[in-house]
């Protein structure tokens, strides 16, 4: 109880509130903007953080992931252009309700369906995450060495069209991982005398070249494809409609099913937000009345997947904070912001730093208050952003990436190693395979060799020691039966679509 | 995220080939099997390269107690490739799905270019004049072309870097 007075102090301090309003502002231009995915604007926020304490930086990207999963919708509804990938089943029906003279109905109801989820899913995480993290603190490292694998074998078979692609992504994530100072002899590993690697690859250039400076890559090619098409995109004009009581009846029972859809969604690892959005559709779907019109311009449309969408973030930080295990891409980065001040994710948290987890549990909650303000008085301001041209997005981001590497270590060396690691993910996502199982693994890696080292160490190399660990074994076998299970449904049309899925 | 492409059946994606063989029959190549010969060929050299040449190179054996230092790098690396061999099996016994339809490299190419230049430029004049000439090379690489915003979006980037600076970030 002392510890969450505390932390409810930290999280009301004027700069860690402030740093919430800037998250949140900076969020929904995030959101709203077509070219900027949450992922890559997180990574980009990182390094605005080093100079915060630690409870007002974790606050403020967590404001920015909040607020881009809720912006995000404004984009989808008004121009029919999601400014995130887990937007885009918002546009079923956002759109066809804003070509209906209904944008004001369907951009409030995304709003208050967004909070309404967040806030739920944030509850849910004070709830479990403790629980969670007492019972993972009984876990071995044959036990943690094995979750790890399932985790990373879900994660590979999600987050593209291939389970093997996926796999190999993940697993060259933790080779990379492995560059630096072996953590047993201390001797210098596939460092080349290059210095600079000696505290292995830059965590911060990683993130930021494999997802923001290939964005960018990815955007700009796009734009210009589309500039020799001569596509242009479509504007929609705004109207006078308004959410009414009858209305929020109608659609509350659907926003309470998403929003368990959407825990669900964050609870499993690699599912993420674009896939908990449109599970959130197709069960609204499903459970449709006489009289909805879904893709039509069905209000149930846009509250149930904006209301998943927003559940999923609050909820991947169970299995973060409960087992260290970035359950999405956006909970991977905001891993690396946890280690930028000096906070390693997992079990230990609520026995080390207790003060901050609740602090940080606070300011989720002072988050989702200042969204709902935000997002309600600006309603009309941010569908205008949406209108930024693309061309004006990428140099700006371009440089951003490059000024935010570089303050994380200031040598230019981060910078190379950006540009190194952009190129090579904007490749790796050109030819199918995943960026963000990538970045999973890397940031998993150190943790996932010092589980292995010691599952070694203590098994004797003996694998018949599995035997006296019914828990690794269950998570083995549940690796293999995701992998059997994932094989069969990977052909076409059988798996979950390409369309669903996307970065965390 | 654009919607994938329906694939089309197998049937559409084979072309049939005349064997010489000695009953005369024939047999189908899938146009998929050479960009899978391809991708096969790269993972799983690269895989063996790194295993025989890059870790050994870049490892110390490590001392007497504990694991050896390269444990999991090799261990990563073979996996990797078996992985590709997986994933090449795979290729041959079903179609991939179609790839999804991407803009043709050339277009990304002044982009890189223009990053490229841009890291040089700060390397060499500092961060102010390089972010701004980043900025420039990136506009006209998007075929940018008013004179405005050509203008003005370097000096703001250049404005921006200075502030920063001056701020001691």
């Amino acid at each position: 109880m002392e510890n969450l007075f505390l932390g409810a102090m930290d999280a009301f301090e004027p700069l860690a509130v402030f740093s919430v309003f800037c998250g949140i502002l900076l969020g929904y231009v995030v959101g709203v903007l077509p070219g900027l995915s949450r992922p890559a604007a997180l990574a980009i926020a990182v390094p605005i953080t080093y100079y915060l304490s630690p409870i007002s930086a974790i606050a403020f990207l967590i404001g920015v992931t909040k607020a881009s999963a809720a912006g995000g919708a404004t984009g989808a509804i008004m121009l029919n252009t999601p400014g995130e990938p887990s937007s885009a089943a918002t546009c079923f029906d956002g759109y066809p309700m804003a070509k209906a003279g209904q944008a004001t109905k369907a951009l409030k109801t995304a709003l208050f369906a967004s909070v309404f989820g967040d806030i739920v899913a944030t509850l849910v995480l004070i709830l479990l995450a403790k629980p969670l993290a007492s019972f993972a603190l009984r876990m071995g490292p044959l036990e943690m060495t094995s979750v790890m694998i399932f985790a990373l074998m879900f994660i590979a078979a999600l987050s593209g069209k291939s389970l093997t692609r996926g796999l190999i992504s993940g697993i060259f994530g933790l080779f990379l991982a492995t560059v630096g100072l072996d953590p047993e002899s201390a001797t210098p590993r596939l460092t080349f005398g290059v210095i600079e690697l000696y505290d292995g690859v830059p965590l911060v250039a990683a993130t930021v070249g494999m997802l923001a400076f290939t964005e960018m890559l990815v955007q700009g090619e796009t734009y210009i494809a589309n500039l020799r098409k001569g596509v242009a995109p479509e504007m929609m004009k705004r109207d006078c409609s308004d959410l009414t009581w009858p209305d929020v009846r109608r659609v509350a029972p659907t926003v309470l099913r998403s929003t368990g859809v959407g825990i669900a969604a964050g609870i499993i690892p690699g599912l993420g937000p674009t896939i908990g959005a449109f599970l959130a559709y197709a069960v609204a779907k499903k459970s449709a009345k006489p009289g909805d019109r879904f893709g039509e311009g069905e209000i149930k449309g846009v509250a149930a997947t904006e209301a998943a969408d927003n559940a999923v973030l609050p909820a991947s930080m169970i299995p973060l904070f409960a087992i260290g295990l970035p359950g999405s891409v956006s909970a991977a980065i905001l891993v690396s912001a946890f280690m930028i001040h000096g906070v390693i994710p997992g079990p230990l948290i609520f026995e080390q730093y207790p003060r901050l987890i609740y602090g940080i549990y606070v300011s989720m909650i002072v988050a989702s208050v200042c969204m709902l303000l935000v997002g309600r008085i600006g309603l009309h301001f941010f569908a205008r952003i949406g209108r930024v041209p693309i061309v004006l997005i990428v140099p700006n981001v371009l440089v951003l990436c490059l000024v935010g590497v570089f303050l994380e270590r200031h040598q230019l060396f981060s910078v190379y190693a950006m540009l190194v690691l952009g190129l090579l993910g904007y490749v790796m996502q050109r030819y199918g395979y995943s960026v963000v199982t990538f970045l999973i693994g890397f940031v998993v890696g150190p943790l996932f060799e010092l589980s292995l080292r010691q599952a070694i160490i203590v098994s004797n190399g003996d694998p018949a020691v599995l035997v006296d660990h019914p828990i690794a074994v269950a998570f083995l076998f549940m690796a293999l039966a995701a992998a059997v299970m994932f094989l069969k449904r990977e052909r076409p049309g059988g798996a979950v679509e390409e369309s669903v899925r996307g970065p965390g | 995220m654009p919607k994938a492409k329906p694939s089309k059946p197998l049937s559409r994606q084979t072309e049939t080939v005349p064997q010489n063989s000695q009953n005369g029959g024939r047999f189908t190549r899938s146009p998929s099997f050479l960009p899978a010969v391809a991708e096969f060929a790269i993972v799983a050299g690269l895989s063996l390269v790194f295993i025989f040449i890059v870790i050994p190179a870049g490892t110390s054996p490590g001392g007497e107690i504990g694991l050896p230092p390269d444990l999991l790098p090799k261990a990563a690396a073979a996996a990797i490739g078996v992985l590709a061999l997986a994933q090449f099996v795979f290729s041959c016994v079903r179609p991939a799905p179609d790839a999804e339809a991407r803009p043709p490299v050339g277009h990304v190419l002044p982009l890189i270019g223009a990053t490229v230049a841009g890291v040089l430029a700060v390397r060499f004049v500092g961060w102010e004049a390089g972010g701004a000439l980043l900025a420039l090379l990136a506009l006209l690489a998007m075929r940018e072309r008013a004179p405005l915003r050509l203008v003005v979006v370097p000096l703001a980037v250049a404005a921006v870097l200075f502030a920063v600076g001056e701020i001691g970030l």
